[in-house]
């Protein structure tokens, strides 16, 4: 038998370790994947004390205690599913979103498989709002949108930019920042049309109706390719005139007013619609990088070493410092993150830089195979060699400061 | 003066320029089939926000051609284009046996377009697919788009394959030939080629 004493000792470990349960239990929940499976192992040992100890005296306190494991053992279960769930979650957008830069239909598939796409509203959602879509492929899919379905999620897209109160020229700029448009005609016909609505909409006293908006909006797409594609000849621009004469010849367009038209007309010849792909644009990873630019990486094959030129972003949050193929590249070649990294000037380059783990032998990084999927790096090391020692100065700071924010 | 100059210029090079338009029902490989003739020339870095719109040379042809459609409301916005063409270059989808009546009489409305017929001297038809097994051959859709009853201008069905390239140099040829023969009436239609 116990003592009174052994018994208090005993539920006040038990207690404590319930503690410690539930401590953890959080930190599962808000780090999502911490070590949830030392934490359950934790709770099963605490029942099987209890149950051991057999405190037959105080049988209420003990099945009081057990009752309390047990539910801290299924809340643990259940947080770790929660948390290994987002995490999946988070790992499958991550695919889908570097499937659909590489080839918008499969993106699509993807999506409607795994509960990213399955109503209009999700996929309109999903293409309108998910940071790291290359936008010319969102212009893609958009313009193939072509049934039911499709149109209403173009719908739904285009309802979902903010264009109330904007005038109508910078509510279409405003509208084509959100992708690229594609160049076929019948696409942007459709796109347009969606936009027409949304505009309408959004400003109904503005027009006599969409039809007229649809219209407007073609002629001044076609009046931006005419005044600035590069594959025009310089002979043979539109006038004022021209554009005024043929965007009245629609029907519902008739009324507008000519100088209304003539304003729109010197908007867009003297300042382009133009789209820049959008390593900046907010939701983007990229859009608050730290630093960017040139930085030349060690390769180390099994053949030859050899220096690449490569273009570096680094970014604060996440930490980490990407690097792509050019500076005209939307998706990064690869990644190193900057968690647990020790930055160093290099003893055997005036511009170089070296990134090592700060414990352990492999500094951790990430490539982007051909697919699309992740590939884990196994080097030591990092090599980088700057433009110029300033440069290299520049670099080590930033890099310095990133890895003391973390 | 803007005559002027192409003509001094095409003294010199015998280059002359035309305006032509792509047409075709959607999907019918029309993006597929500029960017092939455009292949391995450069690409400007930064497209402008608008229709595909390309400018390519071939033997004596300077072209510009454009990227043009959409539904019937807004058709009437291609007129200041349509004025001026030289030639059309109509792109059929040979599989698509659905909408084949459909790409019919799109290409009948085109050709009977006021604008159009002002100087429209010839029309290029490209039963683009052919390297799928469903699709048909020339010789049908010449039949199925009837082509035979046009007889105000010329008119080429060439069998094509936009994603390889295929066929699609044939069909300049004629067009070459058709456009910069001045005298004009050479061949009045009747021929394709597979």
């Amino acid at each position: 038998m116990f003592s009174q004493g052994d018994v208090e000792r005993a539920i006040f470990d038990c207690e404590k370790q319930l503690q410690s349960c539930r401590l953890r239990l959080s930190a599962v929940n808000t780090l999502k994947g911490g070590a949830p499976s030392s934490v359950e192992d934790d709770a099963v040992i605490l029942r099987k004390k209890v149950r051991m100890k057999g405190f037959e005296d105080n049988a209420s306190l003990v099945s009081e205690l057990q009752s309390e494991a047990d539910s801290s053992v299924v809340s643990l279960r259940v947080g770790r599913r929660a948390s290994l769930s987002s995490e999946a979650h988070e790992k499958i957008k991550d695919r889908i979103i570097r499937t659909f830069n590489l080839d918008e239909k499969r993106g699509l598939t993807m999506m409607r498989e795994n509960g990213f796409g399955r109503t209009p509203q999700q996929t309109a959602k999903f293409l309108l709002a998910t940071g790291g879509l290359n936008r010319e492929m969102v212009g893609r899919a958009l313009g193939s949108f072509y049934d039911d379905r499709g149109l209403e999620s173009l719908r739904l897209f285009a309802e979902g930019v903010e264009m109330q109160g904007l005038p109508f020229v910078q509510g279409l700029r405003k509208f084509l920042q959100k992708f690229k448009l594609p160049g076929e005609s019948q696409m942007v016909d459709r796109i347009l049309e969606a936009f027409a609505k949304a505009f309408c909409k959004a400003n109904p006293q503005d027009f006599s109706g969409p039809n007229a908006v649809h219209a407007l909006a073609f002629a001044v797409i076609i009046l931006n390719t005419d005044a600035h594609s590069h594959n025009l000849k310089q002979l043979a621009k539109m006038t004022k005139e021209q554009f005024i004469n043929n965007t009245r010849s629609i029907e519902g367009c008739d009324e507008l007013n000519p100088e209304f038209l003539g304003e729109i007309y010197d908007e867009i010849t003297e300042n382009e619609i133009v789209h820049q792909e959008d390593k900046h644009d907010e939701g983007n990873l990229f859009h608050d990088s730290v630093k960017e630019g040139w930085m030349r990486k060690k390769a180390a094959g099994a053949a030859a070493i050899a220096w690449r030129k490569r273009f570096f972003i680094l970014t604060k949050n996440p930490p980490q410092l990407y690097y792509f193929e050019d500076d005209k590249s939307n998706d990064p070649k690869g990644y190193i993150p900057l968690e647990n990294v020790n930055v160093s000037k290099s003893k055997k380059h005036k511009k170089g830089l070296e990134l090592t783990p700060v414990k352990g032998e492999l500094l951790k990084s990430v490539k982007y195979s051909r697919s699309g999927e992740l590939v884990l790096g196994e080097h030591k090391v990092a090599e980088l060699k700057a433009q110029s020692v300033e440069d290299c100065w520049e670099w080590y700071e930033a890099i310095t400061r990133v890895i003391n924010k973390t | 003066m803007g005559l002027f100059v192409s003509r001094i210029l095409e003294s010199f090079t015998g280059l002359q320029e035309k305006r032509l338009l792509l047409l075709g029902l959607d999907a019918a490989g029309k993006t597929t089939l500029l960017y092939s003739l455009k292949l391995n020339e450069c690409v400007h870095a930064v497209p402008t926000v608008g229709f595909n719109v390309e400018h390519i040379t071939y033997k004596k042809l300077d072209m510009t051609m454009w990227d043009v459609g959409g539904q019937d409301k807004i058709r009437r916005l291609w007129n200041h284009y349509y004025r001026g063409t030289d030639a059309l270059i109509y792109v059929v989808d040979s599989c698509d046996r659905d909408r084949i009546e459909e790409a019919r009489i799109e290409l009948h409305k085109i050709l009977t377009n006021d604008e159009v017929k002002q100087t429209n001297r010839a029309v290029l038809v490209y039963a683009n697919k052919q390297d799928l097994p469903s699709a048909l051959n020339p010789a049908e859709i010449v039949q199925r788009l009837q082509l035979n009853s046009i007889n105000s201008i010329e008119w080429y069905c060439q069998g094509s394959t936009a994603i390889n390239g295929g066929g699609l140099y044939e069909g300049l040829d004629w067009l070459n030939k058709t456009l910069t023969n001045n005298k004009g009436g050479s061949q009045r239609g009747q021929r394709l080629r597979f």
